[in-house]
């Protein structure tokens, strides 16, 4: 886990961002622990308030749960979900940035497609 | 809501008919690990000094934990006022200083000081005067943490450490502060390097507040637009700008929200790239007072 402070993004963004990664990669599983604020903190050398706020937005999309008393938990489905909504957000803008630089530099739709196609190839060999 | 630790109320002081702070207010959190921020001059250390009860104002009052820390007893061993260079003795031994710290200060932690010098190398057997200014700064940098006081102030406390040790002094003051929870206020001019382990920042220039804030507000305070020169021409017609910086090839201009508000939305659909600010650079375009100056003159025969 790396945090960009010139980034874009803003660092709780980041944070949650990274936690879903690991959640996808499957080091954190499905049912259990999440990373605490303090182990966040001291790992990637932030303060404690930053990181609170990357588990909240986690709850907020509904891929981290309080259980009462515990540690904050991976939800049952969170890798769906997680896929779900980086299909519908981050895709979007990646296509979206990929179509505007395309259009900057004179690149078709045709050949967009070919170069798409040939980019999924290499990454299946 | 969070309790407040250090009420200050419409603080003044002057100095020889010059005002260091001109009716400074606020109210600082308690347990918050704060950067004061400002440039030279805008009133850090006199603040600081009025905090930790060294200097009287010449108007309005701090109140600490509901304490004056001017009058109270009560609270001088729980405020610690430390800087780069003190004035101790310079045949003093580091032991020694170490010694006078721990009869002042109740809640000095020797053994976590001692481990933290060897950290950084710096050896207690020396004299103060045999120390670089670097050394001299991490010395007086860890004491200061180890005395864990409820209210540690400090000025300017990593002046002339190498970029290592500076880092290694950065991750220890978070891992304390986390470890024993208190109201800690740096003053730094290094912000950009800072400002991942502070929780909040509190801007001052000549001698007031600019604002109090969470760091993560501050990083989505402004904005900054480039672009072609003639479509930012149009766009700052429009809108309110805070700062704008016309060069000959390209140009940018500051303007208030987040890279995601309405206004930074407008700016991207007028072709306009849009990035945030950084809190360092936040600092500097809240305080700037005019436009940039051309420095050619400098040159001139």
């Amino acid at each position: 886990m790396k945090l960009n402070f010139n980034n874009v993004i803003p660092i709780y963004i980041q944070i949650a961002d990274a936690i879903e990664d690991d959640i996808l990669s499957g080091k954190l599983k499905e049912g259990e622990n999440c990373y605490s604020q303090i182990q966040l903190a001291k790992e990637l050398n932030i303060n404690p308030a930053t990181a609170a706020k990357g588990i909240r937005v986690l709850v907020e999309r509904g891929v981290l749960q309080k259980v009462r008393g515990q540690a904050m938990t991976v939800n049952q489905d969170a890798v769906s979900m997680i896929k779900q909504r980086k299909m519908d957000q981050m895709l979007s803008e990646l296509i979206q940035n990929l179509v505007s630089e395309a259009k900057k530099l004179d690149i078709g739709m045709n050949e967009l497609t070919v170069r798409l196609h040939q980019c999924y190839r290499e990454f299946d060999e | 809501m969070e309790s407040c630790a250090i009420k200050v109320r419409n603080l003044e002081k002057k100095y020889h008919k010059k005002y260091a702070l001109r009716g400074l207010n606020v109210d600082l959190h308690e347990n918050q690990l704060i950067g004061l921020i400002g440039a030279n001059g805008s009133g850090k250390t006199t603040f600081f000094k009025i905090c930790a009860g060294f200097e009287a104002p010449t108007a309005g009052a701090v109140e600490m934990y509901g304490l004056d820390p001017v009058r109270d007893i009560r609270m001088k061993e729980e405020i610690i006022y430390s800087m780069h260079d003190l004035p101790v003795g310079k045949n003093w031994k580091l032991k020694k200083i170490i010694t006078f710290y721990q009869t002042v200060y109740p809640h000095f932690d020797t053994t976590f000081c001692e481990k933290v010098l060897d950290l950084l190398e710096v050896p207690e057997t020396k004299k103060v005067k045999q120390l670089s200014q670097g050394m001299k700064s991490i010395f007086h940098y860890v004491c200061a943490l180890s005395a864990r006081c409820q209210v540690t102030l400090l000025d300017e406390p990593f002046i002339g450490m190498d970029i290592e040790k500076r880092k290694a002094c950065y991750e220890i003051l978070l891992r304390d502060y986390m470890e024993y929870p208190r109201t800690i206020i740096v003053s730094s001019h290094n912000l950009a390097e800072l400002e991942g382990v502070l929780s909040e920042m509190l801007l001052i220039d000549h001698g007031r507040v600019i604002f109090y804030q969470d760091m993560d507000s501050v990083r989505e305070m402004l904005f900054r637009a480039e672009g072609d020169m003639a479509l930012l021409e149009q766009f700052t017609k429009e809108e309110k700008y805070l700062y704008r910086q016309q060069k000959e090839i390209a140009g940018f201009a500051v303007f208030e929200g987040s890279v995601c508000c309405e206004t930074a939305k407008r700016a991207e659909r007028a072709g306009l790239t849009v990035s945030p600010v950084s809190p360092e650079d936040v600092s500097v375009y809240l305080t700037k007072k005019g436009e940039e100056r051309e420095l050619s003159c400098l040159w001139e025969k």
